[in-house]
């Protein structure tokens, strides 16, 4: 029997959006068979297509409960955002596959909120099409370690007991031992692909935080606990799992919930179950602020943050607060084992040195993420 | 006649005409209406932002305000065409700063004017009552500032009033008395930099300095020959290595 998602998750959405076009695709089909019918519209345009500028405030909140399903026309496969600014930030090898856009979940601190401009959240339906193109790529460069991560612009998994993507994915790059399949999230929905394990080169990743961060500033997302319990079945399944400890936000606090996060890391997984930590702070656009200002108030601990304008026009804390909140949780993993993997995501190499002593493709734990790989 | 009067900041010379659009008057609001008018045809709503344009090439931000929320303008002339005729871009609150704007004094208005300053500048307002907002920029007119001293002003002030910081109390410091109170524990860490007993000595001056998400010194000396220069170096290692240590 296929897989049924979460009640709470069909009353989400207040309409799914059907593209004509896209009518008889798998995705269409099965999201006409979960949904009640009066949440099912078929259409001949996107909704709203007439908003074309910026989104407002409500309009940004509006199209996080609608869904239009459509295709997706372009280019699926793409490079990190980060690599494109390779001269200041060290960055990953990670290329991105979007498999939709616009997320149910609501952090205050979304980059979605300064990057998207569309009025409804979509969902691709022609994922054959991704998959067609990563076969061209593969004739190419199957021997080479390509990571593909599908949570640029949507949480990977999120939606997933919804368009069961993954139950495509998980099985194309199991043809590809060299290639990762990165899904990362902030749910714990992974129940429906666990039968398709053992899958050692797809990573499930999660970003963490420490629960009063998430209580404040990560809502309608999975708890910690939650997050770590699905971490610990997809190992269970021979899955690789990965953990981003993104964004770490000052708080009073911040030391010891961050430290208690460590240490529940330590206590419940080993180094070699886990692929990689990175870890980064709070950053964004300085353009997002009036978003967030309108959609959060000051009461959150993102938009009263003390940030700074810093490399790559973003906003950041003082850099000396970064370094030390680096330092103390590298610290607390390398005090417990030498053998965990930790890299910083979207940091410039004068932090990597003043907070972790070495760039990190000196690291030997890490030269491998960061062996250039031809571009695509 | 109707009129579309919209308070420009430059008068309309007296040696030319008043100006309509079919029925409604777009320039020259002070003449005498029985004098000449000169009447360009109504066409459509797109043609008549570009008509207003032609007449009114230089507007700022505040007078394209006014004339967005007159309410003649309604279905009258094409809204997000006149914004993108005068270089700006229609969002939601593109439109909500202008609906807010004409209703702070018009002092203020005129100010934000003169200074060229953006709607995305004043952004941060939309997050205020419309008291909050009046309170700031009766401020503002009272004890003008450089522009981008103002922006930064407008931010901060909203950020600390939604803070719950007493908006009264705020209104009486100055841009650095406002930094202190929005970056405490920032402006703490710069303190106890500058303040921690790093051994600096002869001829080094030092100036504690903050460049975006980084504080440093600046640091100056004077070295006649290279023994001097030599000492100083000897110096600098120490005081490296003393806020080294000063960080671990
Ligand atoms: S889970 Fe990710 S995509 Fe979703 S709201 Fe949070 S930050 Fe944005």
């Amino acid at each position: 029997m296929e897989f049924q998602p979460s009640i709470e998750l069909l009353d989400f959405f207040d309409t799914v959006f059907i593209d004509h076009q896209s009518a008889d695709s798998d995705v269409a089909k099965r999201f006409t068979q979960i949904f009640p019918k009066n949440k099912i519209q078929f259409v001949d345009q996107q909704p709203w297509s007439e908003l074309k500028r910026t989104l407002s405030a409500e309009e940004f909140d509006r199209s996080k409960k609608n869904l239009f399903i459509t295709e997706f026309k372009g280019q699926f496969f793409k490079r990190c955002p980060g690599s494109s600014q390779a001269k200041v930030l060290n960055c990953c090898n990670y290329h991105v596959l979007n498999l939709g856009s616009q997320c149910n979940m609501n952090c205050s601190y979304c980059y979605l909120q300064s990057y998207l401009n569309t009025p409804i959240a979509k969902i691709y339906s022609n994922l054959d099409q991704a998959l067609q193109e990563l076969t061209d790529m593969s004739e190419k460069s199957a021997h080479l370690p390509f990571r593909v991560g599908t949570g640029e612009i949507i949480d990977s998994l999120s939606l997933d007991g919804l368009t069961l993507f993954s139950r495509k994915l998980i099985p194309f790059f199991q043809k590809l031992p060299h290639w990762t399949l990165e899904f990362k999230t902030k749910s714990d929905q992974v129940d429906q692909f666990l039968d398709l394990g053992p899958s050692p080169n797809t990573v499930v990743s999660w970003s963490l935080n420490c629960q009063e961060v998430i209580d404040q500033e990560e809502h309608r997302t999975a708890s910690l606990e939650k997050r770590l319990l699905a971490a610990e079945k997809c190992i269970k399944a021979g899955f690789s799992v990965a953990f981003h400890l993104d964004p770490l936000i000052w708080h009073p606090d911040w030391k010891s919930n961050y430290l208690g996060l460590v240490n529940e890391i330590i206590c419940r997984f080993t180094p070699e179950q886990v692929n990689v930590i990175s870890m980064g702070t709070l950053r964004f656009q300085p353009e997002q602020k009036n978003m967030m200002r309108q959609r959060f108030g000051l009461s959150s601990l993102v938009t009263s943050a003390e940030m700074f304008p810093s490399e790559g026009a973003k906003l950041r804390y003082d850099a000396s607060l970064r370094h030390e909140m680096f330092r103390t949780l590298y610290n607390q993993f390398k005090k417990n084992n030498e053998k965990w993997k930790i890299f910083l995501c979207m940091e410039t190499p004068e932090t990597w040195v003043s907070a972790l002593d070495s760039q990190p493709s000196h690291k030997p734990e890490l030269k491998e993420l960061f062996r250039p790989l031809p571009k695509v | 006649m109707k009129r579309l009067d919209f308070f420009p900041l430059l008068n309309w010379p007296s040696s030319l005409p008043s100006i309509s659009i079919g029925d409604v008057l777009i320039a020259g609001f002070d003449l005498n209406e029985t004098e000449s008018i000169h009447r360009l045809p109504y066409e459509s709503p797109e043609k008549t932002s570009l008509q207003i344009f032609e007449v009114h090439p230089l507007l700022t931000f505040p007078e394209v305000a006014r004339i967005l929320s007159h309410p003649l303008s309604t279905g009258w002339l094409n809204k997000d065409h006149l914004i993108q005729t005068y270089g700006f871009h229609p969002s939601s609150d593109f439109y909500k700063i202008c609906e807010l704007l004409v209703q702070l004094p018009l002092d203020f208005q005129n100010w934000v004017g003169m200074k060229k300053m953006g709607a995305s500048e004043l952004f941060p307002l939309l997050s205020l009552s419309l008291e909050q907002s009046i309170k700031i920029a009766d401020s503002i007119i009272e004890k003008p500032e450089s522009k981008s001293d103002t922006a930064q002003k407008i931010e901060w002030l909203t950020d600390l009033i939604l803070m719950n910081h007493p908006i009264d109390e705020l209104l009486t410091k100055n841009l650095s008395q406002l930094r202190l109170v929005r970056f405490p524990e920032t402006s703490k860490r710069d303190e106890y930099l500058k303040s921690s007993s790093l051994p600096w000595s002869g001829p080094i001056k030092t100036k504690l300095h903050r460049k975006g998400d980084t504080a440093g010194f600046d640091v100056q000396f004077f070295a006649s020959s290279p023994t001097e220069l030599l000492k100083i170096a000897e110096n600098l290692k120490k005081v490296a290595s003393s806020w080294n240590s000063n960080l671990q």
